[in-house]
């Protein structure tokens, strides 16, 4: 018997908004409304996407103080776009990101200029000779990666749920209801919304410092997420305590093929 | 956003092969199931009454075993044993301490282990609970700055090194402040080189191979009639629904069903 009501019994589904209040039902529904597509990034594919390893450019490797930026990835641009990625990122080439390791840039202000550099390399794949004064450290083996295409969900900072208008009842099921919507780890993506580790709103400390750089004047809804780079053990790669890279660029820039004034954020725990 | 990932830092010999040696599909599976794990821990939740009390138990049971700790980083030393690292502050290096110190409770018997239960939990937090249960604590919101951004959730003793999520190892902080305290810490330096620890320790790193995704979750075969043994636990587990004929289908051949949440729907 008591199979036969475990086989049976009706569970409430995921998102079908049983059991739940009228003003859960009504934040969920918004959350999904803002939805973005976005693309993950996850372990596979051939190589030519991949996290770490050497990349593969013809022009002078990028340093920071002197000091030579490591190659935390390497994608390949035509494969974004097969994957259903942002239509304004360009479509051919791939795309490389360097980052300064040795202590980290958080991208709070504009002496971290620099220490963060994304090429568009659109010339044919030949490895890189890699600087003699590359520390260990820097040097990741390549990891490939591949692309899924989904949704991101705006967090509650960015939903700006007014959490003070909830029960507690309905602010702990809101709450459960946000967890389950967070992406799973590590949460590496292209496009969408950010996962932030700390607070959102990062375009808007993008255009700040770009207005500090000479080169601001936009709006911060300007800006795109790039790339996403989450801590990934299995990839050998950690941000501070946990924590997470994030790439932004405007969407004018990316459609010109500009990648000059991209801006990364360090978040931490 | 991270669920549970392995600590490289806290495997060495065999264990650390082993891990590094995973294929994408190993990887995939992997995360896979922890997500699933996730979903799973989230339904069966939400259905239970004494839900609350069970996620109150479980921070209990964080904070003694916060306080049975101590703010070391432990990794493994070369012996199938762990050796304390002091934090490094004001940008000095980690430092060794001598072997002939107790374990704390939390590590595993040997560095060697690759048990489930042995595995570093490296979490992200969700921070909108957290900063949910602080309010609730304390009897007034989060700060937020001049400019109307959160505090940062800043961590008494470091996630990465086997800090709790939970209200006694957390603090609101200035994200300035915090900054500048990872900073002084020298903590970028410190965990980014984890992997480099683990490597030093005799880890060969080898390139996945090419792969392309798989089936959700694994399956069973030539096992005759008890390869039904996951889909009887996968329907008393509640990973596969019997509310409607076609989820009960679907789940039993591990395919999306039409109706639930999939990310193109919300795309189109």
């Amino acid at each position: 018997m008591w199979f036969l009501w475990k086989l049976f019994r009706r569970r409430p589904q995921a998102g079908s908004g049983e059991g739940i209040s009228p003003v859960v039902a009504e934040s969920i529904a918004a959350l999904k409304a803002q939805a973005q597509p976005c693309l993950r990034l996850v372990p596979g594919g051939d190589g030519r996407s991949r996290l770490g390893g050497t990349p593969e450019m013809a022009g002078v490797w990028p340093r920071y103080e002197g000091r030579p930026l490591a190659c935390v990835a390497q994608l390949d641009l035509a494969q974004i776009q097969a994957a259903g990625g942002p239509e304004w990122l360009p479509g051919d080439g791939r795309l490389l990101f360097f980052y300064e390791l040795e202590h980290g840039s958080w991208g709070l202000d504009e002496k971290d200029a620099g220490s963060a550099v994304v090429i568009h390399e659109a010339g044919s794949p030949i490895a890189a000779t890699e600087p003699s004064d590359l520390p260990d450290d820097a040097k990741s083996p390549a990891y490939p990666i591949t692309f899924e295409l989904t949704v991101s969900y705006p967090s509650d900072d960015r939903a700006e749920i007014d959490w003070n208008s909830l029960d507690t009842a309905s602010a702990d099921a809101l709450e459960e209801v946000l967890v389950s919507l967070d992406p799973a780890a590590p949460a590496h993506q292209i496009g969408g919304y950010p996962s932030p580790v700390q607070s959102d709103g990062m375009e808007a400390e993008c255009e700040t410092v770009a207005r500090r750089l000479g080169h601001g004047g936009g709006d911060p809804a300007d800006w795109r997420l790039l790339l996403q780079f989450d801590t990934d053990l299995d990839a050998g790669m950690m941000w501070c305590d946990v924590g997470c890279l994030y790439f932004w660029i405007r969407e004018r820039d990316a459609r010109a093929g500009d990648f000059s004034k991209v801006w990364v954020i360090l978040q931490s725990n | 956003m991270a669920e549970r990932q392995i600590d490289p830092a806290r495997l060495e010999g065999e264990a650390l092969r082993r891990w590094y040696s995973r294929s994408p599909d190993q990887i995939l599976r992997q995360r896979q199931a922890a997500e699933h794990r996730r979903e799973q821990d989230f339904f069966d939740r939400a259905q239970s009454a004494n839900g609350r009390l069970a996620a109150e138990e479980s921070a209990e049971r964080a904070r003694r075993l916060t306080a049975s700790a101590d703010d070391r980083l432990w990794i493994a030393d070369g012996r199938s044993g762990f050796r304390p690292v002091r934090s490094g502050s004001d940008n000095r290096p980690t430092t060794m301490e001598p072997d002939s110190v107790d374990y704390p409770e939390f590590l595993p018997e040997s560095a060697a282990a690759f048990e489930e239960g042995d595995l570093q939990e490296i979490v992200n937090p969700h921070h909108r609970r957290l900063r949910g249960e602080w309010e609730r604590a304390e009897g007034r919101p989060w700060p937020k700055t001049s400019d109307g951004r959160n505090f940062d959730v800043a961590h008494t003793k470091a996630v990465a090194d086997g800090g709790t999520q939970t209200l006694n190892n957390i603090q609101p902080m200035h994200p300035d402040e915090h900054t500048a305290q990872h900073r002084l810490n020298g903590d970028y330096e410190r965990f980014g080189r984890r992997p480099s620890i683990a490597r030093a320790f005799g880890g060969r790193v080898e390139p996945p191979a090419n792969s392309s995704k798989t089936l959700r979750l694994p399956t069973m075969r030539g096992l005759g009639i008890l390869g039904l043994i996951p889909n009887i636990t996968g329907v008393l587990s509640g990973r596969i629904r019997t509310d409607a004929p076609i989820h009960f289908w679907n789940d039993m051949a591990g395919l999306p069903s039409d109706d639930d949440p999939l990310p193109q729907d919300l795309i189109t």
